[in-house]
């Protein structure tokens, strides 16, 4: 087993830029590395699509995310994630067309890295695949839009008329041990949600952005295959796109991140960078965006929201805040969020937790635990 | 029990010297058993580390017949069609400036690492930086795929290699390849590792040779071979991985060789044993009579010596392992150059031990010191009785009488059955043959008793009476033969042994030398491709310029090497030349004919390697799949190629180019006129812009072909020394436990007046006559040895044959040593009846009556 763990682990470094000696320290450093060279993410700048849809090459990192809460028809509950990472080795833009990957280039500067995650009430499966750029491997395409890896694919549907985005297909299967897959139509009727100004999403005191846009009110039905049986589902999904060149400023650690589909019809994106401030006191940069039913988004702001931690919980020898309190009583949010379960812990080189969450209504939490939303956490950076 | 123990472990305090010959026996024995252990594991290792693919087994390959190999087009279809673990793989075997060989495997490492791997099985703490060096990164990535690249070398294997960071090594066959770049792991075995782009421009292909199948899900195979048979994949080909089986049956006869020397090592040590507890035995008559008559039974007395048996086993284990270890790592790089030399295989330099040898070196220990030690054993248990006197009980008799002769012939029959019989397969076949050999061998030692007996005999008969002291002395060889007889036949296998080998290898490299002479009958090469460089037909002072090129193919599932060269190549144009190369005799009227059929393109020529392994004899015909569809050649005539275990086929140049347009040119063969030197010719072609790297003169290829032929046999010469050297301790544990038995004997002769340097003279004179009959009878045996190398292990092993050339100065060399080797083990013991007193012989006999 040793042997297999080796290759993705050395290949790993090289995914993500990140010296040798710094393994056993902290794996995300290459998110606060200087982005000299690499194009700069800027407050004016307009986002365009389709043409957003696809790869940035000249931006060191970016990412193209799927998470959905799913239920089958006796009401059990299951989470699919699914993400495609795009990371640029050099500063020089490859000679390749990345976007398509049609012309062959060995000698690309893009790597491609893919996450697939599926949920159940009791169990967390993930899986990992890489590829280089420049093959024709793996690559997005911005008009008809598909970002694939290998077999794992997220494209607009065969059936889509010629220019529209949505219905989008999920498709991914594994064999390990039995099969395990997804395959996932995605709907909208709302348009894209830009966060932060227009898309701009600053994440520090000192200039640190992204260019982040998110599509919070995706419908979805199909099937996945569970341990090889496959269960038909329909639930509620969120992409997020979003690039840059150095997400994290050099006092911040990572960040916690939360999206919540919330009963009442709203869609709730909230983060809140960590970082260190003057005399080493936790100091947090937190932003969200909340969407109503028809699209329309308030962007949330720093001290409109408490974020309090109520438990952690160790996880491969990480101590993660896994139950949280969040209150933004300007538009009478106040919950109790909660993990679907606790092993959702993605323990690769690049260590992040990613799961299922229920969001419930604080006020009667301790009577009632009545559940009001459901989504997504992330938390990156805890070593 | 505890005084008995007491008493008879006390010996070996006294005589620290003689336990030491013990110990040295069992552990010379058991140590060589476990080097050639090690060796062979570790071989192994390595061949499994070769037969995968950067540690990723590879259980299928997917060829193609296209000329440009496979395109990335179709690896990236079937990746997207949902069969992840291809792997796209371009290999190259080049050789180095020195002849060794460099085993290139590029590949994309991407996609050999990232799978569909189960994200939880990697884990930071698993992270290793000594991976592949200390600042692998994203920038080490690029500059690994983008020009001017880097080769990754193992470090062992940089080392070996003298290759430091940043290198470039130039390969004889022209190729430059990128900036060296040593790494810490092993993880490729001993190849060097390129990214696929890079080798693809390096190499300048359009395709991968392969796409290596790393799955092993019997599913995804099942629906991949469907898929590849469907006409859309009509040019493609699922085939099993046959590489791993190809290395392992090719190098099994060279590691059933070793274990079979080293089973030799073993029984040589077990004569030492043997010499060494009949010395420990007699010294101890006195003691044991003692405690007899203290009322000690022989049941305590037989357990008493059990335990002391078992204590000599456990320490002779714990040293042999130990020793064999130590001796199997620093015999690694001699294995490791044979194996390169005769098989291209890589084998680490790192030797692995496994726990499993402790046991079965001391079940071989316990098995072998009991076999050993029974017949001493039993000699003192039961004849040093109170009362009963000593009498040699081993006393040869003269003659043929039928007990002692039906041995012999039972060995006889059963090394010729051996040697002769047709067993299932060519494993089988091999250990028949060393079975046979070793019948024979064995069969030998018991003559050498009834030849030695047999000249005593003429001695005793025809010597006149006046000759007293000749004839005091074939009396006396007649009296010492029971106990020197065992340590003589340990000479006499180790100079069998000697004797054989040489012969075998300096035949082989007689025939290697004469091959060559003819096989590079041209006077310059220049090596590479040739599509860049143009050398003029006229250029003067060359009479003729012929091309070649190569092409590997696969042919089911071995990988088979297409070489082919046009018709102004000397080595096939020319009948005499010609007919010193093909390994059938084929009558000289019909060899122009032969010629003629294959220039034409009617068939083919295989290396006899080729037709003894895969039993394809001349007028058969071989299936290969070609650019245009599969096709039947049929094979001509088989030809010699020493040094190579691949299989090959030749091929005129234009056949090669119309069925596989894609091969390989691998360079020119000029044929100077003798109007200008060679050196000026060299010149010219530089000045034509071919890199000087690229060419080469027949004397500098004939120098690097004999220091690779010469590596081959190190490990051999190795072993046989050792074998000599066990045996030369055997003799001297024989000769001191002689001596300590005819102390009284000897000085009783010093007594009546003999003087020492008369006693000496005779002591030393039967030896000599003793080694001299050793040695006579060994050139026989060693002869049959040789011929049992040549016409049988030889043709099973490497498919190889060649005539064995009988050579005085091979058995003159391995006398020579062998007496040396006597000579050193008889100086001890001649010193001690020159210096030690009357009063010491005497003395020492009252422990041994």
């Amino acid at each position: 087993m040793r042997i297999l763990v080796l290759m993705p682990t050395m290949l790993a470094m090289l995914v993500w830029d990140i010296p040798v000696q710094a393994q056993s320290g902290d794996p995300y450093v290459f998110l606060r590395n200087a982005a000299s060279g690499y194009a700069e993410v800027l407050s004016d700048h307009k986002l365009e699509f389709p043409r957003d849809n696809g790869a940035h090459p000249e931006f060191r990192i970016e990412w193209w995310y799927v998470t959905a809460n799913l239920q089958d028809v006796d009401g059990s509950h299951y989470g699919v994630q699914w993400t495609l990472f795009r990371q640029s080795l050099s500063p020089l833009i490859s000679t390749s067309d990345e976007q398509g990957g049609e012309k062959s280039d060995w000698g690309s500067n893009q790597v491609w890295l893919a996450h697939a995650a599926i949920t159940n009430e009791k169990l967390h499966r993930h899986w990992q695949k890489m590829a280089r750029g420049g093959i024709g491997q793996a690559g997005v395409d911005a008009q008809p839009f598909s970002a694939w890896i290998d077999h794992w694919a997220l494209g607009t549907s065969l059936s889509s008329r010629s220019n529209d985005l949505y219905p989008l297909d999920l498709r991914f299967s594994i064999n390990d041990n039995g099969e395990y897959a997804a395959n996932l139509q995605l709907t909208a009727g709302t348009p894209m949600v830009l966060n932060g100004l227009d898309g701009y999403s600053q994440k520090s005191a000192s200039g640190q952005a992204s260019y982040y846009y998110s599509q919070p009110h995706l419908e979805v039905s199909g099937q996945i295959v569970w341990q090889g049986e496959p269960v038909m589902v329909t639930g509620q999904a969120w992409l997020d796109r979003e690039w840059s060149s150095q997400p994290l400023a050099e006092n911040q650690s990572g960040w916690d991140w939360f999206s919540l589909h919330l009963d009442d019809g709203r869609a709730l994106m909230l983060y809140q960078m960590r970082e260190i401030g003057d005399e080493n006191k936790d100091e947090y940069w937190v932003s969200g965006s909340l969407v109503a039913k028809n699209g329309s988004k308030i962007n949330i702001l720093q001290d409109e929201v408490q974020l309090e931690v109520l438990t952690t919980k160790t996880l491969d020898n990480r101590e993660l805040p896994l139950r949280w309190h969040v209150s933004i009583p300007k538009y009478d949010i106040d919950l109790t969020i909660e993990p679907l379960h606790d092993q959702q812990f993605i323990s690769g080189f690049l260590p992040y937790w990613e799961g299922v969450i229920f969001a419930f209504d604080s006020k009667d939490y301790s009577l009632l635990r009545r559940q009001v939303g459901r989504g997504y956490m992330e938390l990156m950076g805890y070593n | 029990m505890a005084i008995i123990l007491k008493t008879l472990l006390s010996y070996h305090w006294r005589n620290l010297g003689q336990s030491l010959f013990l110990l040295t026996g069992l552990v010379a024995g058991l140590a060589l058993w476990v080097a050639v252990q090690v060796i062979n594991e570790t071989a192994k290792s390595s061949y499994q580390q070769a037969s995968q693919l950067l540690d990723y087994q590879v259980t299928h390959l997917i060829t193609t017949n296209l000329p440009q190999g496979v395109p990335l087009e179709v690896y990236a279809r079937l990746r997207r069609a949902g069969y992840d673990g291809l792997v796209p793989v371009l290999e190259r075997r080049l050789r180095d400036s020195k002849g060794r060989f460099l085993e290139i495997i590029a590949t994309d490492l991407f996609a050999l690492g990232g799978s569909s791997t189960k994200s939880s099985d990697v884990k930071t703490e698993d992270i290793d930086p000594v991976i592949i060096g200390n600042s692998f990164s994203g920038e080490a990535w690029l500059s690994f795929i983008q020009p001017p690249y880097s080769v990754y070398i193992p470090s062992e294997l940089a080392s070996s290699l003298v290759v430091e960071e940043g290198d470039q090594i130039v390969t004889r066959e022209g190729f430059l390849l990128p900036p060296s770049h040593i790494i810490t792991n092993q993880q490729g075995g001993n190849k060097l590792i390129m990214d696929v782009g890079a080798a693809m421009a390096v190499f300048n292909k359009d395709g991968f040779d392969y796409i290596a199948v790393t799955s092993g899900d019997q599913r995804q195979l099942a629906l991949l071979a469907g898929l590849l048979d469907s006409p859309a994949f009509e040019n493609f080909q699922f085939v099993s991985n046959a590489e791993a089986l190809d290395l392992t049956q090719l190098t099994d006869s060279f590691h059933i060789n070793l274990t079979a020397m080293s089973l030799l090592s073993l029984a040589v040590g077990l004569f030492i044993i043997y010499n060494a507890a009949q010395f420990s035995i007699l010294y101890r008559r006195a003691s044991i009579r003692t405690l007899r008559a203290c009322g000690v039974n022989l049941a305590e007395l037989g357990f008493g010596l059990a335990v002391e048996y078992l204590v000599w086993v456990i320490i002779g284990t714990i040293f042999g392992c130990g020793l064999g270890y130590w001796l199997g790592n620093n015999l690694l790089p001699s294995v490791s150059a044979t194996l390169n030399g005769l098989y291209g295989a890589s084998v680490s330099a790192s030797a692995i031990f496994n726990i499993d040898w402790l046991w079965q070196t001391f079940l071989i220990a316990f098995a072998g010191m009991g076999l050993a030690i029974a017949v001493p054993m039993r000699s003192l248990l039961f004849t040093t009785s109170i009362n009963k006197p000593f009498t040699n009980q081993d006393e040869l008799t003269y003659g043929a009488n039928w007990q002692s002769v039906l041995p012999i012939a039972i060995l006889l029959v059963l090394a010729w059955i051996l040697l002769n019989s047709n067993l299932l397969n060519q494993k089988q076949a091999l250990i028949g043959a060393f079975g046979g050999l070793a019948a024979l061998l064995l069969a030998g030692t018991l003559i050498l008793s009834k030849v030695l007996m047999w000249f005593v005999w003429l001695g005793k008969t025809f010597l006149p009476n006046s000759w007293y002291m000749t004839r005091w002395l074939v009396s006396d060889i007649r009296l010492q033969l029971p106990r020197t007889r065992i340590a003589f036949m340990a000479i006499l296998l180790a100079l069998v042994a000697n004797i054989g080998v040489n012969l075998m290898v300096n035949s082989f490299r007689a025939a290697f030398n004469d091959w060559i002479d003819y096989r590079l009958a041209a006077d310059i090469y220049v090596v590479g491709e040739y599509d860049q460089l143009v050398i003029p037909k006229n250029l003067s002072g060359v009479a003729a310029l012929s091309l070649s090129a190569q092409q590997t193919i696969r042919w089911q599932g071995h990988s088979i090497s297409l070489r082919a060269v046009d018709s102004q190549d000397p080595a096939y144009n020319d009948i005499g030349t010609f007919s010193r190369l093909v390994a059938e005799t084929i009558p000289s009227d019909s060899i122009a004919d032969v010629q003629e059929q294959w220039f034409t393109g009617a068939g083919v020529f295989i290396n006899e390697q080729f037709r003894h392994k895969q039993g394809i004899l001349p007028g058969e015909q071989i299936t290969l799949d070609t650019s245009t569809g599969s096709e039947n050649y049929h094979v001509l005539a088989t030809l010699h190629d020493y040094g190579n275990t691949k299989f090959q086929i030749y091929l005129p140049l234009k056949t090669l180019k119309i069925y596989w347009p894609e091969a390989n040119s691998s360079g020119w063969a000029l044929m100077l006129d003798g109007t200008r030197s060679e050196l000026s010719v060299i010149e010219k072609l530089e000045n034509l812009g071919v890199p000087a790297e690229r060419i080469r003169s027949q004397s500098e290829i004939k120098r690097v072909a004999s220091t690779v032929f010469e590596r081959t046999f190190l490990i051999t010469a190795a072993l046989n020394s050792l074998t000599l050297i066990i045996a030369g301790v055997s003799m001297l544990c024989a000769l001191l436990a002689l001596q300590m038995e005819r102390s009284g004997f000897i000085g009783n002769l010093l007594s009546i007046g003999l003087h020492r340097s008369e006693l000496i003279t005779g002591m030393f004179a039967t030896l000599l006559f003793k080694f001299t009959v050793t040695f006579i009878l060994a050139i026989p045996l060693g002869y049959i040895l040789a011929w049992v190398l040549i016409e049988k292990i030889n043709i099973l092993s490497f498919g190889w044959t060649m005539p064995l050339l009988w050579q005085a100065q091979s058995i003159i060399s391995a006398g020579l040593l062998s007496g040396f080797v006597l000579i050193l083990s008889a100086i001890p013991v001649l010193w001690l009846v020159r210096r030690k007193p009357l009063r010491h012989w005497l003395a020492m006999a009252k422990y041994t009556r």
